[in-house]
């Protein structure tokens, strides 16, 4: 099923249906940190309900009291009007009949999809459900939302990242929830996989089932919700129905402002005039066996978008010219002195190469080192006074940077992770400013962080274009794409599929490419 | 791992605490070793009340050498400890360089000089292979270590064929005895080499590149991977670290003892793990030398005074045990699986 | 643990890696088929009484310490060595002498040490503090405890436990004390507890939001262990005829060897005991080989050593999952 269809059949929205779920005046701390203030939210059997809010805004730890991961300090939660609700801890949610799909994907690799999907429903001494129930459920379950579903007993490790997070949306729905949360469960899925999903969210909304969805996607809120509730600072504001809503009212609710998304790219300089030399050359590269090799020329100021759909490649191509290697081909810098390979990491950082890796809390955060540290750690011994660091030319370093990107931060001696997302991705894009790159290659950078640390970064990229630096950008965005880009390379199945330029970057054409469809040729020219 | 970083992450420790004044005691808790200090105090107190002799100079004089010895044996477990490793062969290292200083000078006819050497040459081989085998395959170091400590004893005991003979050298007895004095000055000379090594451990860790990559490694060691830190030297250098200290604490030890067995490095496996979890540093840091050599005056002073009321090596070993027990249980919690989610 | 960076281009062979995941204790099994024939050629009197006897405190040691090592997260319980002593201990200096040395004493012991096994669970979930350390400390506890309540060996004399050193009618007794943890194990496939210990093992946050509850399956792979403990203590009691709080740490290096020899994989998830029954039998067997073809003993301890090393790098780089770039 295509998305066409399904915005194509908006689901009714049923007001008069029974309220399932009721939260009242909930409130939660984390040690300082207040991530609910005061926050209602009400959901009705058959609804589709989305969650939206900035990063920080408290969506996550609403769902996390929801699911019995944590336990609130203050408020209600009623389950069909009862207030006695037992929800201590996941298994007790779960008898409660609600089922969460958290936003990480949570399987165990080392075993079967067979165990994985039925996770949990047993007790440790005695089967709840008949080995042959299993299979057979388990199997119909995968069918309905996987194309190509994997065999029950091939071990998740061996599946792709959006099978994984299918293995994890599969074992909520074998549960039979009444209440479905999905928490940015779709992040990992591939589009074809998601629209199943979307089917069958929208089979249980007819069958009494009332579904919490959390996304970012503005696309996934039209397709398919009928109702949206906004958080803002760990408050709810707001309660909108089909019909009320627009981008602009959910930036300006989610903001507490007027300021919209508008494209940053308004007010930088074009392309044309910015463009430099070339900088960094893949030479027929190949991402994977038998696939066809292409060439990239990148150019000083260029900001080039790296799309498709998840797990087509673009991921392998972004760190091979990091240096990580590839099937074939090489990855060659040019810089004033001429030509250098980049065959690791180590090299792409002495030519001047830098990486923002993509999952910021695994790849890029030392949890409990301070701000200044985390900044500073590639660029080390620049902090050097005879030998020994220098805790002030750290922080006058930092500092530059803070101003620079907008850092909204109390003292460079607290943990980064006192810090929100948008603030610690720029403390770690900062990191890598420091090192003086020429070529900086980000991975999804924007996953996951509010719309205004967003918009910063959106500016901080398309002035160092500007100012000469090459930017390679992979995101899963394609808003990002159509308002950021000088052109966009599409990936499928490990290939080079389409080069979009400015002419035709439309959702539409990016759309068709990622789904390999040849569409028009019109301003499209084949790489390299 | 969540791509999403919410503003709410919790910290990592103790979000259960009510009231401000106790979150701020821990706050300054975890930042320095408050109760370790006041522990050590108490403990000493407690013993200079009962025991008589035990505030004398001499007796001091000598918690400071024991003191000394379980610190410098712990140097290496500190710096494994903040970088997420672990050191079992701490014992062995030290018997195989306290049985090369006495044994093998004898048998093989060499100098101290050469055979020190030797040792700890040897020693810095097998302990950087065993930081490349943890990092390249990914095992735990407790078990690489424990292999390797095995292997270094095992090597030094065959050499040895398990005949305990010959002595350490005067100079190393006078060098590591109470009593001595250091330039006339009444203070042992081992306990002014643990100061400087104090002091030059601190500023390793917290003041060099190289200290900040080791932290970096713990913290986060894909990040810093990523970070252009090479994680793979990092371990490799601070397990023969280790090592090397351990040979050189083992050297200590022969000039200490007088004589060497198989069980001379025993204690010092055990007091060097104590002494850097009692400090307060945790697996994968944050922490610090500073602590350990908290951790070691209080384990020290604390053996003293039991031994002093009649306690058996058994007793100590057990007190050991509940001792670490409690200091993990104060500070060195993990996250809640809660949090994990 | 330390993750390098992936780096691609290291897909070899997959079907052989998943083949080895499947069967991860088969290098073991090959080595221990090789050795045990090596063994009988060079020994013309191979007294299989004896020396499964001889063998069964090592292997039991292995086996008891597989099911902690399966949970995850470090779950290497150091105490299973100085618990079997304790065991043994208890035995022949406590119940025999207060009347209880007959056929009660063994689920008296059986149940001891399960609860031994779940205190150290119970410190580890409750205080949410690494295993090794939790362990650790325990394993200064236990032994000191040995020490103290048998400072010098107690010798045991006429008593039905040295059947299990002997044989019981024509079958050797060590077969008993050596297939009854196997035998738990087995039965325990019955219910899901098992499947639910590896999947906490693969990943407990997965299992904590499905709902299982963790603490519990981890407590429980513990006292698990604390219960093949106690069978250790009686095959140790029957060896040597008597309580001796020196062999408290005798087995510590080697149950942990032969776990990882086994295949078991040290950080959770998969393996079994009977890939660690195979593992403790190559130890067992190469150390009979030694002693055969007599070679010094005290190059022992270095034969341990190494063998432990190359069967972790044996068995991690066969075994290990491939790379995820993300």
């Amino acid at each position: 099923m295509s998305a066409a269809d399904l915005t194509a059949a908006p689901m009714a929205a049923p007001p008069r249906e029974p309220v399932l779920l009721s939260v009242t005046a909930m409130a939660k701390a984390f040690g300082p940190t207040q991530a609910l203030r005061d926050c209602s939210f009400e959901l009705r059997a058959g609804e589709v309900h989305a969650l939206v809010g900035e990063n920080g805004s408290g969506k996550s730890t609403l769902v996390k009291i929801l699911s019995g991961v944590h336990a609130p300090d203050a408020g209600t939660i009623a389950l069909d009007g009862d207030s006695g609700a037992d929800l201590r801890n996941p298994r007790a949610a779960q008898a409660s009949g609600i089922v969460t799909v958290f936003q990480e994907v949570l399987v165990a690799e080392a075993r079967s999809v067979l165990d994985n999907v039925w996770l949990g429903v047993d007790s440790l001494l005695r089967a709840r459900v008949s080995k042959a129930d299993k299979r057979e459920r388990a199997t119909a379950a995968l069918a309905e939302l996987l194309d190509r579903p994997p065999s029950l007993d091939t071990a998740v490790e061996d599946l792709s990242l959006s099978d994984r997070q299918a293995i994890g949306i599969v074992r909520a729905l074998l549960r039979r929830p009444r209440i479905l949360i999905l928490d940015e469960a779709t992040s990992a899925l591939d589009i074809e996989t998601r629209d199943r999903l979307f089917a069958i969210v929208q089979r249980l909304g007819r069958e009494g089932v009332g579904v919490v969805l959390i996304t970012h996607r503005m696309d996934e809120i039209d397709q398919i919700c009928d109702r949206i509730t906004v958080m803002r600072s760990g408050e709810t504001v707001g309660m909108l129905a089909r019909g009320e809503w627009s981008s602009q009212v959910l930036v300006q609710m989610m903001t507490g402002s007027d300021r919209l998304t508008e494209g940053a790219r308004s007010q930088a300089p074009g392309a044309e005039q910015r463009v430099g030399d070339v900088v960094l050359e893949a030479r027929a590269l190949q991402l994977a066996p038998g696939r066809t090799p292409f060439d990239l020329r990148l150019r000083a100021g260029e900001l080039v978008g790296l799309a498709g759909l998840e797990g087509h490649g673009q991921s392998e191509f972004l760190e091979a010219l990091w240096g990580m290697g590839s099937t074939a081909g090489e990855v060659v810098r040019i810089g004033a002195n001429g030509e250098a390979a980049v065959r690791s990491p180590a090299q792409a950082a002495a030519q001047d190469i830098a990486y923002v890796p993509r999952e910021r809390r695994r790849d890029s955060i030392f949890h409990w080192m301070s701000i200044r540290e985390n900044f500073a750690l590639p660029t080390l011994t620049k902090d050097r006074r005879k030998r020994l660091l220098s805790t002030a030319a750290g922080r006058k370093r930092l500092d530059e940077y803070v101003e620079q990107l907008n850092i909204v931060l109390g003292s460079p001696d607290d943990a980064i992770t006192t810090l929100s997302g948008g603030n610690q991705q720029k403390v770690i894009i900062a990191r890598w400013l420091a090192t003086g790159p020429r070529v900086l290659l980000l991975n999804d950078p924007t996953r996951g962080i509010d719309v205004n640390a967003k918009h910063d970064l959106y500016q901080l990229l398309t002035r160092l274009a500007s100012e000469g630096l090459a930017v390679v950008m992979l995101s899963t965005e394609l808003d990002e794409h159509i308002e950021l880009m000088d052109r966009v390379l599409v990936f499928r199945e490990h290939e080079l599929f389409r080069e979009h330029d400015r002419a035709s970057l439309t959702r539409a054409a990016l759309l068709a490419s990622f789904f390999g469809e040849e569409g028009d040729a019109d301003g499209d020219r084949s790489a390299g | 791992m969540s791509t999403v970083q919410q503003a709410a992450k919790p910290p990592v420790a103790s979000t259960r605490a009510p009231g401000g004044a106790l979150q701020t005691a821990l706050g300054l808790q975890r930042r320095y070793p408050i109760m370790q200090a006041v522990a050590l105090v108490a403990v000493f107190v407690y013993g200079a009340a009962t025991l008589d002799g035990l505030a004398s100079a001499s007796s001091i004089r000598s918690i400071l050498v024991l003191a000394s010895l379980a610190g410098l044996a712990a140097c290496g477990q500190t710096m494994l400890i903040l970088m997420g490793g672990f050191d079992m062969s701490v014992s062995g290292f030290i018997v195989g360089g306290a049985l090369v200083v006495t044994s093998l000078t004898g048998k093989y006819n060499i100098s101290f000089g050469v055979a020190l050497v030797g040792a700890i040459v040897a020693a810095g081989l097998m302990g950087a292979m065993a930081g490349q085998i943890c990092h390249r395959f990914e095992i735990q170091p407790l078990i690489v270590t424990l292999a390797t400590g095995a292997i270094a004893v095992g090597v030094v005991q065959v050499q040895t064929g398990g005949t305990l003979a010959g002595s350490s050298p005067a100079w190393l007895s006078r060098l590591t005895s109470p009593a001595a004095k250091t330039f006339g000055v009444g203070v042992p000379p081992l306990v002014v080499l643990w100061v400087v090594v104090t002091i030059a451990m601190s500023v390793f860790l917290h003041r060099t590149v190289g200290g900040r990559r080791l932290m970096a490694t713990g913290a986060n060691s894909r990040a810093a991977e990523f970070s252009l830190v090479r994680t793979r030297r990092v371990w490799t250098l601070a397990f023969a670290f280790s090592a090397v200290v351990a040979v050189l604490v083992g050297v200590l030890l022969a000039g200490f003892a007088g004589s060497v067995d198989a069980t001379l490095g025993n204690p010092y496996l055990f007091q060097s793990v104590a002494a850097v979890i009692v400090g307060g540093t945790v697996f994968g840091g944050p922490g610090d030398y500073a602590r350990t050599v908290l951790g070691a005056l209080f384990l020290t002073t604390l053996t003293t005074v039991l031994i002093g009321h009649g306690a058996s090596a058994a007793d100590q070993q057990i007190l050991y045990g509940a001792i670490i027990l409690i200091a993990v249980a104060v500070y060195g919690r993990d996250r809640a699986l809660r949090d994990r989610v | 643990m330390a993750i390098a960076v992936p780096v691609r281009g290291a897909h070899s062979s997959p079907n052989v890696r998943k083949l080895l995941r499947t069967y991860s204790f088969g290098f073991a099994l090959v080595l221990a088929l090789a050795l045990l024939i090596a063994n009988l050629l060079t020994q013309s009197s191979f007294g299989w009484t004896e020396q499964l006897a001889t063998f069964a405190p090592l292997a039991i040691g292995a086996m008891a310490s597989t099911p902690s090592i399966i949970s995850g997260r470090g779950g290497f319980d150091l105490t299973i060595s100085p618990l079997m002593t304790f065991i043994s201990i208890l035995f022949v200096s406590w119940l025999v002498p207060a009347g209880l040395g007959g056929y009660v004493a063994i689920p008296i012991l059986l149940a001891i040490g399960a609860a031994c096994g779940a205190i150290n669970g119970l410190i580890i979930v409750g205080l949410r503090v690494p295993p090794m350390v939790v362990t650790l400390s325990t394993y200064f506890i236990f032994i000191g405890i040995d020490l103290k309540t048998t400072p010098t060996p107690v010798t045991l004399q006429g008593n039905w436990i040295s059947d299990f050193g002997g044989s019981v009618g024509p079958i050797p007794g060590a077969l008993f004390t050596i297939l009854l943890p196997l035998a738990i194990w087995g039965l325990l496939g019955l219910v899901p507890y098992k499947r639910i210990l590896y999947a906490v093992g693969s990943n407990d946050a997965t299992a904590f939001s499905s709902g299982v509850n963790v603490s519990a399956v981890r407590v429980g792979a513990y006292a698990l262990g604390g219960l093949f403990a106690a069978i250790g203590g009686f095959a140790i009691t029957a060896l040597v005829s008597s309580a001796d709080a020196g062999t408290a740490s005798s087995y510590t290096l080697v149950a942990v060897a032969a776990v990882a020899l086994g295949g078991t994989s040290l950080a959770g998830g998969r393996g079994g005991v009977l890939g660690s029954l195979i593992g403790a039998a190559c130890i067992y067997l190469l150390q009979s080989l030694l002693n055969a073809v007599q070679i010094n003993s005290t190059w022992l301890q270095v034969m341990y050593g190494v063998m432990l090393l190359i069967a972790v790098v044996f068995g991690a780089a066969l075994t290990r999952a491939q790379k995820e770039a993300r």
